[in-house]
């Protein structure tokens, strides 16, 4: 499991193998669906491990490389293949200010040449936006909004792109105690409904949301607290 | 002694300064090459012409870059351009030598002001906003909000940036040629300096495809060029805001003094050839 060895016939699963990072060693894991997997680790850690995890460019080295194994294929981080099936969730980068809350929803189908997809998405997305509670604000400038809006627009991409594997980080850290248990509720609803596996990336175990993980790695830095906040 | 390691320290830490500015100059020319080959290696692939945002964003930067700046062109046109065609109309009766009116139109005011006064407009107007957008976009992190969704920035930012650039420094280019030549040979013709007919006459005299092409070239690589740099200028704020006006008057300066550079070379090349 750790060497990212076993075959998952028609499951999608993410995984990736023991890694270095900044000079840290990690360990390898995977997720699929209704398995959960909590790393505890630095700011400064959690930000490259999502530089791993989201590359700019399709990643070429296979040793630090995350992969997504869909059936017989295996998409390597980085191609949009990837990236159209793994749900993302960052701390208060959820959206893009100068787009509309619908906009911001479909964005990740609209930057894609295949239509059927946009069509898809166009047709749930009046749902979606109404199960998040964001249904008067879709034609609105997203402009700057608050972490929880952050949070739902983030929920709301993985609703819409059916992904099986999401990879949230922090996402709940500053929101108000009230929409903080909202969020926890309908987070929990859409893994559920989805049946996705979800990779959390944290620093504090008791930061985590309510869910049954698997794994818990826990990394130490040496480095200490990090605020570049390079994200 | 003391004095000579004195003076050996300082010259050593000029040294060094120059050395860092030469490192960061190449450093920066080099992230502006890949930058751009990456970018036009995007554009040739045309894949961008199928995803909805990107033809959303190049349409929204045509009718900010483009048509925002019609007006804009058209006052200048008027008041120099009509000022240029009228002045040359003028010298050229005065040293008695009528032909220097189409040689002066087509070299000077075709080939080299028009250009130069377009793109500085753009530059003065729609490159700060470039530098400002983009800029903030990186400070709110919506570049790693982007990386997340595997969208590229390349392609969603700064092609349709680059493609309306180009289009617009083109088009309005042409426009403002076509409104001086045609106010000032009204201008001319009102006052009496030349008939209809002479003007007419002598603006066709030197006129060649050359001369539109080098009007189109110069058009369409100065607001390139232009929108590169900020572009470049606009990525290296970081999460920093207070970095943002420091970007855009260094990007805005940088732009201007490249574009007089490249102008006087190209000249220089043309008058070698």
């Amino acid at each position: 499991m750790g060497n990212g060895s076993d075959v998952v016939v028609n499951k999608q699963r993410l995984f990736w193998h023991d890694m270095q990072c900044l000079d840290i060693d990690l360990p390898g894991d995977e997720i699929s669906a209704g398995k959960h997997v909590r790393m505890i680790m630095s700011y400064r850690l959690q930000y490259e491990f999502l530089n791993r995890c989201f590359p700019r460019f399709i990643a070429t080295e296979q040793k630090n490389s995350f992969f997504l194994q869909e059936g017989e294929q295996i998409f390597v981080a980085g191609s949009s293949e990837f990236c159209l099936r793994v749900g993302s969730m960052v701390r208060h980068r959820g959206l893009m200010a100068n787009l509309t809350i619908r906009d911001n929803l479909l964005l990740p189908f609209t930057c894609v040449e295949d239509q059927t997809v946009l069509a898809t998405a166009e047709a749930q997305v009046n749902e979606v936006a109404n199960f998040l509670g964001l249904g008067s604000q879709l034609d609105k400038q997203a402009g700057e909004r608050s972490v929880y809006t952050h949070a739902l627009v983030s929920l709301g991409c993985c609703m819409l792109k059916q992904v099986k594997v999401i990879v949230a980080q922090e996402v709940h850290v500053g929101m108000p105690p009230a929409r903080l248990q909202l969020f926890r509720e309908k987070f929990q609803q859409v893994v559920t409904d989805l049946d996705a596996g979800v990779l959390y990336l944290t620093s504090a175990v008791d930061h985590a949301l309510t869910f049954d993980f698997v794994h818990t790695h826990e990394i130490v830095d040496d480095e200490g607290m990090d605020v570049s906040g390079l994200w | 002694m003391q004095r000579l390691e004195q003076y050996a320290e300082q010259w050593h830490q000029r040294a060094d300064r120059v050395g860092a500015s030469s490192l960061a100059m190449f450093d920066s020319m080099q992230r502006l090459l890949s930058q751009s080959i990456v970018v036009v290696s995007l554009m040739l692939r045309m894949q961008w012409l199928s995803k909805r945002a990107v033809r959303q964003v190049l349409y929204r930067q045509i009718y900010f870059t483009g048509i925002q700046n019609v007006l804009w062109v058209v006052l200048l046109a008027v008041a120099i351009g009509v000022l240029i065609i009228y002045n040359i109309v003028v010298f050229s009766r005065q040293i008695g030598d009528l032909s220097w009116v189409s040689v002066l139109i087509h070299n000077v005011l075709i080939q080299e002001i028009a250009p130069l006064i377009v793109a500085m407009l753009l530059l003065a107007r729609s490159g700060v906003a470039i530098v400002t957008e983009i800029g903030y976009m990186h400070v709110r992190g919506e570049d790693a909000f982007l990386q997340t969704l595997g969208v590229s920035a390349e392609e969603y930012l700064y092609l349709p940036r680059l493609i309306a650039f180009a289009l617009s420094g083109v088009v309005l280019t042409l426009l403002f040629v076509v409104i001086a030549l045609w106010l000032g040979g009204v201008v001319v013709v009102a006052t009496g300096k030349l008939t209809l007919t002479d003007y007419l006459f002598l603006l066709q005299q030197s006129g060649s495809l050359q001369v539109m092409l080098v009007m189109i070239a110069k058009g369409a690589l100065f607001p390139v060029l232009i929108c590169m740099l900020l572009l470049d200028q606009a990525c290296q704020v970081g999460r920093d805001p207070n970095q943002l006006p420091v970007r855009a008057t260094q990007g805005v300066l940088a732009a201007l003094l490249v574009i007089l550079f490249l102008d006087a070379l190209w000249v220089m090349g043309a008058m070698l050839l």
